[in-house]
């Protein structure tokens, strides 16, 4: 990969993370033939802006969460190179928050001491602690659910739980993982306004997965959309919706219409596309 | 609305019908257990058995309030219960740092320890009690380590079993933080295997208390497995009995106690979408544990 011309140009000014050159390989077994490989990412190269919500779509298996492993710091690529601040990952650090699909709650911590996890980690001193788990629980709406157990709550709530926790020890990127997948229609409408409305309070930069394309280009300032085998870039699309984006009438507008039938139309080509 | 809905289900109508499964069900435990009360007292009362050798349950009760009156039994459990909380305390402090270093920090050191292991938990040390006491000596030492032998393997195998099956994704959550591996051996891994080590735990208790009386009856004086074994010697039949079913009745009580708790370690680390709605009263849904008994 050529890191001139291009490099050069993008690590001046607001770049939060920049990915050069990102390739990701499994070693596979074949059942016959011994070891093989399996390219989950190839030609990995863009960057992501401070404060901007970026959404990944792709089908299955097209690496979506291999890149959210790398951009943790839990994965080293193959190659390439992985910058945040101009700095490269070399592993997982409180920078960053990930919050998954199956919420990953601690079954024995309620839903405050759930919340202060990172802080105990990062031995943030008592007091100090509830001050910023209170500071959570009322930013996701949780008042009264504090001393609640993870198996009391619904799913919607588990991620409420999931996000403040990831937010609580003040991460600059949150990384979120097909966050809303597990849950239903209604209460996926109602976090993705409830993740905008903290977006905007947090100004965090998000990296947002997900497989539902409405999803995405209701959240996003910009989906990567990825095909699979191997994993590659199929475009970076520019999603220039107004903001605030209020649930009633954008999604049935026709510039979001438009993007539909565009994202929709690149992952189409994708699985018909012969592996190159 | 709201006064007819409260009319239609009193709270106080739903508390009298809880109680009443669990009175029910209590009758459903115990009726077997009243049942050979009353054969034991019927076959010996008509002498249909040499009641030299099997006195009827209501003098042997009679004999185990005596010696409660008198502070034998009292002084006697409270000796062995000193000796089985010992031991239990030994094997937990070493079984429990030997299966998370296993299986936590070396897995792949685990499975070649394994086999070894496994033969060495078969050991049975009432075959090796001689030499245990030429080390220890008779008495409370080489009981409490000969018990605490026994009580280990469990502990070791059930920690290291429930260490693998902690969620990678918390794993995963915690290592995300930058959580160095000690501190995630103790804020993940050792909560998350709670649950799996205390079924170790209940195992160990069980054999604990079974062999804890062989031990008494061979190398010390004083204990419940002691006094069972000085009556036999002294032919006091009465006491044999009472001293046994005092040992029965303290295992069992020892059992609902620990089920009781891994219940409810259980029920809270349970990953299962339960989907409450927040305002129903789910979280009362388990008013007891007497699935436990």
């Amino acid at each position: 990969m050529t890191l001139g011309a291009e490099s050069a140009l993008t690590t001046v000014g607001t770049e939060k993370i920049t990915l050069r050159g990102v390739r990701h390989r499994y070693p596979l077994r074949t059942s016959a033939r011994g070891l093989g490989e399996f390219v989950a990412l190839d030609g990995i190269d863009f960057d992501i802006h401070g404060g901007e919500l970026f959404a990944i779509v792709g089908p299955s298996g097209c690496g979506k969460s291999t890149l959210l492993d790398i951009l943790s710091g839990l994965v080293h690529p193959s190659e390439g190179r992985v910058c945040i601040d101009g700095k490269p990952v070399t592993g997982p650090a409180l920078d960053r928050g990930i919050v998954m699909q199956g919420y990953a709650l601690f079954p024995w911590r309620t839903t405050r001491s759930n919340i202060e996890f990172g802080l105990e980690v990062k031995r943030v001193p008592k007091a100090k602690r509830r001050a910023i788990s209170d500071h959570f629980i009322r930013l996701v709406g949780l008042d009264g659910y504090e001393d609640r157990f993870p198996y009391e709550l619904s799913g919607g709530m588990k991620q409420r739980v999931a996000i403040a926790r990831a937010l609580a020890y003040d991460p600059d990127i949150l990384l979120m993982d097909e966050p809303f997948a597990a849950v239903d229609a209604q209460t996926r409408e109602n976090l993705q306004d409830e993740l905008l409305r903290i977006w905007e309070n947090t100004r965090k930069t998000i990296i947002f997965v997900t497989h539902a394309i409405e999803e995405a280009i209701y959240l996003a300032d910009r989906i990567a959309v990825l095909s699979p085998n191997p994993g590659v870039i199929r475009e970076i699309v520019n999603v220039d919706l107004p903001r605030p984006r209020s649930s009633a009438g954008l999604r049935s507008s026709d510039s979001f219409g438009v993007l539909r039938n565009k994202v929709w139309r690149l992952l189409q080509t994708n699985s018909v596309r012969p592996p190159s | 609305m709201e006064a007819l809905a409260n009319e239609q289900r009193p709270p106080t109508k739903l508390m009298s019908s809880v109680q009443l499964t669990i009175a029910k069900r209590l009758f459903d435990r115990l009726w077997a257990v009243l049942a050979v009360g009353v054969l034991w007292e019927g076959v010996t009362r008509f002498h249909w058995v040499d009641v030299d050798f099997l006195p009827p349950l209501s003098a042997i009760l009679w004999r185990i309030g005596g010696m409660v009156l008198d502070g034998r039994i009292v002084w006697h459990t409270a000796l062995s219960g000193a000796r089985a909380i010992g031991g239990l305390f030994l094997a937990l402090a070493t079984g429990v740092p030997l299966g998370l270093t296993l299986g936590y920090m070396y897995p792949s050191v685990f499975v070649i320890l394994q086999p070894i292991l496994r033969v060495l938990s078969h050991i049975n040390p009432f075959s090796l009690m001689p030499v245990f006491f030429l080390f220890l000596g008779l008495g409370n030492q080489a009981t409490v380590v000969v018990v605490a032998w026994m009580a280990f393997w469990p502990i070791v195998f059930y920690t290291v079993a429930g260490v693998s099956e902690v969620d990678p994704d918390l794993i995963y959550i915690g290592r995300s933080m930058a959580a160095s591996r000690f501190r995630l051996a103790i804020m993940v891994v050792l909560p998350g295997a709670l649950p799996t080590m205390f079924a170790g735990v209940r195992v160990a208790s069980t054999i604990i208390f079974f062999s804890l009386v062989g031990v008494e009856m061979l190398g010390t004086t004083g204990g419940l497995g002691w006094l069972v074994h000085n009556c036999a010697m002294n032919y006091q039949i009465h006491g044999i009995y009472a001293a046994a079913i005092v040992v029965v009745v303290l295992g069992y009580v020892m059992q609902l106690v620990l089920a009781d708790i891994h219940h409810r370690l259980l029920a809270r680390s349970s990953l299962v979408d339960s989907d409450v709605t927040p305002n129903s009263n789910d979280h009362n849904a388990f008013p007891c544990d007497w699935k436990a008994l």
